[in-house]
């Protein structure tokens, strides 16, 4: 017993101790256990605390840049037609309304035009809007005035229709708006729907979250229980992964993102960050962008049904699509306009009212991340001279360039138009043929069009800048004003040997150039050589000058790459894009002067301070008078040489001046040429370099002579440089007229380089050439 | 008196007679027949008077793409960036208006503005 009860008495010890060993273990584990556990997770929420704080606190967003095309100037005797007029206004989503009195509206009436234009700011200041009048007579401004003071104008400049945005690499875009810009129609209609305690609650609410496990204990879909705050946590910081750790997430971040910031800021942050669909590449962000986007009007100017609208399509961008799902979009806009009348935002009534109105939403813009991609990526090649790509992709500038949307439409419908019907007059399979163009003011270098392919919304391979291609004859130009820059030697009737031709080189094959027409024709005048594209003439000439010194000249005239020196680059087997051949033809067109050519006038920042200008720059690079001639030479192509035929586009008015070029086989067909204040140059081929069957006249040419047409033009027209003097040309022979004056047409010649005596008919006299001028004059 | 002499007095005297009458000229005929032009270039010299030669030069090129071919415009802006010291566009500038113009008095003007830079 006593064995019993000292083995009872010791049990309850035993068990006290082992309670008290327990009791003792278990506390400082519990402590342990608490600290292991509870450091963790203080230290996950510091954590997490400091990244939201961080994020939060930094930029919030990533801005696209916005690039615009240039902006419509509108004064006294400017030229444009209704045509043009109208498709700027279609352009800028301008209301045509029976009166204009709204901002970005006109009216018409026959030729007689009333805009109501937008404010905006430009790079040299904000401009106000204006109520403006005028009329479109003869195609030409008249009339421009004040609509309400009937004060006369000199000079209005509507706001620049945007062609693009430099987008965040997930191509997001989004106009930035602050909450007093937000109508409360549409912030009632939020809470409303959204978040019907969102002002009650601390980031999370205890009520929706039961009600959502209810759901998921009752075998229900899981729904709803999100506030505003938890929606912008996993849009701004987590994925869109439906787990219970991110959800857990979700709440910690939507409590801490509250303990730090007004419900307010909250606030405005959802509305710029909720997601609205897609418009190609671009991600319409923000309501600020979806009233754009939908309803082509800035926020504050919204109406309730459409405020619902927007609200209605947070809870699925594609399946409540307006554009594409009416009815759905309109169902489910009821909804939230009956839970604005169900919490008394607005009256039975009114709901009544906002239901019966249609889902007018506006024509898709579809323009993707650009209208234009071609020209944008030009854009952003010349911006990066000067950016960094990380700042265009989200600081929000803006660039203002010099692209002309109206340009730009005719040389794409131009390349559209003239590819399909060469492909169907020559049997060739449908997109055998691929094109390029660019199109540039003359005096100030803007770019005011780039196509870089046939497919004209294509964001990938721009033919315009990176097809290096072989440019076949419109190197000549260049061998030519190589010759007349050397005055003393060369005029427009030097006779250039066209004979058969050998050119031996150490290492090389010997070279035999032919013409196209596979004959020789002997002793001709140089400007005549020029406009029939005799190669042989041409390859005699420029050995005889050097090759280095026409690579020079090219260099001179722009051309910034490396040139092979082989005597085979006097007939074009230099490569050069569009792009490249543009600067060069642009020097010549520019009377020698070289401007490099520029697609940006002026950027700023997101609230339009001042960044950077890029200013005019030229530089004479070849004489004023061995260009003159040249050009004069030039518009005998398209008078009587190769290029003739682009008359049948375009008349005799203009005066134009080009040039041809076809590449071995007919695999590249070109056509360079500009009037008095344009120059534009196209590419035609194939991808893969096959054989087109065209040559420059057949096929570029066309293309080129269909944008001119359709665009209003200066005719060429040159100050004629002082030494300059003009004297009779032999009609049949080209060369300068002696006896014969009556057959005779006239071309510029260096004063010094006529006969000292007179002896030659003039453009009023005639008289006889003297002998030892003939090795310069030609024969007769 | 050299012949040479004679020749060169008489050529000062010509040249000084015709600047006396040039420059008044040009400085104050119209630079344009197009008002707009004309405002624009007032903005330029507002610009120009407050030592704002980049913004005064951005109005004269506003005007230029009115009136492109306009070679008073191009030498303004050679005026501008001769008050900016930027002397290579100012050569560049007045030349571009030089090729442009077939008036000898302007012509004569503007090189005396290249050979002053």
């Amino acid at each position: 017993m006593p064995r019993t009860s000292k083995a009872k008495a010791k049990k309850p010890r035993n068990k006290k101790k082992a309670k008290r060993r327990f009791s003792r273990f278990s506390y400082r584990e519990l402590i342990l256990l608490i600290i292991g556990f509870c450091l963790p997770f203080t230290l996950y929420i510091f954590y997490v605390d400091r990244h939201v704080v961080e994020q939060f606190e930094g930029k919030r967003f990533s801005l696209p840049a916005r690039v615009y095309a240039r902006p419509l100037e509108l004064y006294e005797g400017k030229y444009l037609t209704t045509n043009q007029l109208k498709f700027e206004l279609n352009l800028l989503n301008y209301d045509k309304l029976a009166q204009a009195n709204n901002e970005g509206s006109y009216s018409q009436s026959g030729n007689q035009f009333s805009l109501y234009t937008r404010p905006f700011i430009f790079w040299d200041g904000e401009q106000a809007t204006k109520n403006i009048t005028f009329r479109i007579s003869n195609n030409k401004i008249t009339q421009l005035r004040d609509e309400n003071t009937n004060a006369e104008l000199s000079l209005v400049r509507l706001d620049p229709i945007k062609i693009g945005g430099i987008y965040p690499n997930k191509g997001e875009d989004r106009e930035l708006v602050r909450l007093d810009q937000v109508p409360d129609h549409l912030i009632n209609a939020l809470i409303a729907v959204e978040d019907k305690r969102f002002y009650q609650h601390h980031g999370v609410d205890p009520k929706a979250v039961l009600r959502a496990i209810t759901t998921l204990f009752s075998g229900k879909r899981i729904q709803g229980g999100s506030t505003i705050t938890q929606q912008l946590v996993k849009n701004f910081f987590l994925t869109q992964e439906r787990t219970i750790s991110r959800k857990l997430k979700e709440m910690v971040m939507a409590l801490l993102l509250e303990l730090h910031y007004e419900k307010n800021d909250i606030l405005e942050t959802y509305l710029n960050e909720v997601y609205f669909g897609q418009d190609k590449n671009r991600a319409i962000h923000g309501f600020g962008l979806a009233s754009q986007f939908y309803f082509s009007r800035p926020i504050e100017h919204l109406e309730i049904h459409q405020s619902a609208l927007l609200i209605g399509l947070l809870k699925g961008p594609v399946y409540y699509n307006p554009r594409r799902h009416p009815e759905r979009a309109k169902k489910r806009r009821n909804l939230v306009i009956n839970a604005l009348a169900d919490q008394d935002y607005i009256s039975k009534q009114q709901a009544i009212y906002e239901k019966k109105q249609n889902i007018a939403v506006s024509k898709l813009p579809d323009t993707g991340q650009s209208l234009y991609p071609a020209f944008l990526e030009l854009v952003i090649k010349q911006l990066k001279r000067d950016y960094r790509e990380s700042d265009l992709r989200s600081e929000g500038l803006r660039i203002f360039t010099t692209l002309d949307p109206y340009q730009q439409k005719i040389s794409e419908e131009a390349i559209v138009l003239r590819l399909n019907q060469l492909e169907k007059d020559r049997n060739l399979p449908s997109g055998h043929l691929q094109a390029a163009t660019i199109v540039a003011n003359i005096l100030d270098g803007e770019i005011k069009a780039v196509v870089g392919g046939r497919d004209t919304n294509f964001q990938g391979f721009n033919r315009a800048l990176d097809a290096s291609r072989q440019i076949g004859s419109l190197i000549k130009p260049v061998i030519y004003l190589t010759a007349l820059n050397q005055e003393d030697e060369y005029n427009l009737a030097t006779p250039i040997d066209d004979s058969p031709f050998t050119w031996s080189e150490n290492g090389i094959e010997d070279w035999q150039p032919q013409n196209y027409d596979k004959k020789f024709h002997g002793e001709v005048p140089l400007w005549l050589a020029l406009a029939k594209s005799y190669n042989v003439a041409a390859a005699r000439l420029g050995t005889q000058l050097g090759v280095k010194k026409i690579i020079k000249m090219a260099h001179r005239l722009g051309v910034h790459k490396e040139l092979s020196p082989y005597a085979s680059s006097l007939l074009g087997t230099m490569e050069l894009t569009p792009y490249e051949v543009t600067q060069l033809y642009h020097t010549i067109a520019n009377g020698g002067f070289r401007t490099p050519l520029r697609a940006i006038r002026e950027v700023t920042t997101i609230e339009g301070e001042p960044l950077s200008r890029y200013q005019i720059q030229t530089e004479p690079a070849v004489s004023n008078e061995a260009n003159y001639l040249l050009i004069r030479a030039l518009q005998e192509v398209v008078n009587r040489g190769t290029g003739s035929s682009v008359k049948n586009y375009i008349g005799d008015s203009l005066n134009a001046a080009g040039k041809t070029g076809t590449t071995d086989n007919l695999r590249d067909s070109w056509f360079a040429g500009f009037t008095g204040d344009k120059v534009a140059v196209v590419w035609l081929g194939n991808d893969d370099n096959k054989s087109i069957q065209l040559t420059g006249a057949s096929g570029a040419m066309t293309i080129w002579g269909k944008i001119i047409q359709n665009l209003s033009s200066q005719a060429l027209s040159i100050p004629q440089p002082n030494s300059v003097k003009y004297a009779a040309v032999d009609n049949d022979t080209g060369f300068l007229a002696v006896r014969n004056c009556s057959n005779t047409f006239e071309l510029p010649f260096n004063e010094s380089s006529l006969p000292s005596d007179g002896n030659y008919c003039s453009a009023k006299t005639s008289g006889k050439i003297k002998s030892w001028f003939k090795r310069i004059f030609g024969k007769r | 008196m050299t012949i040479f002499s004679r020749i060169f007095l008489s050529s000062s005297i010509l040249l000084l007679a015709a600047c006396s009458v040039v420059m008044p000229v040009v400085d104050e005929s119209p630079a344009s027949n197009n008002q707009a032009v004309v405002n624009l270039i007032q903005e330029a010299n507002d610009y120009r008077d407050r030592q704002q030669y980049v913004n005064a030069t951005a109005s004269l090129e506003r005007a230029l793409r009115l009136e492109p071919k306009n070679p008073l415009l191009w030498f303004e802006i050679a005026k501008m960036s001769k008050l900016n010291n930027d002397i290579k566009t100012a050569t560049n500038m007045a030349l571009r208006a030089k090729s442009l113009t077939s008036d000898a008095i302007l012509r004569s003007v503007i090189d005396t503005f290249i050979a002053n830079l």
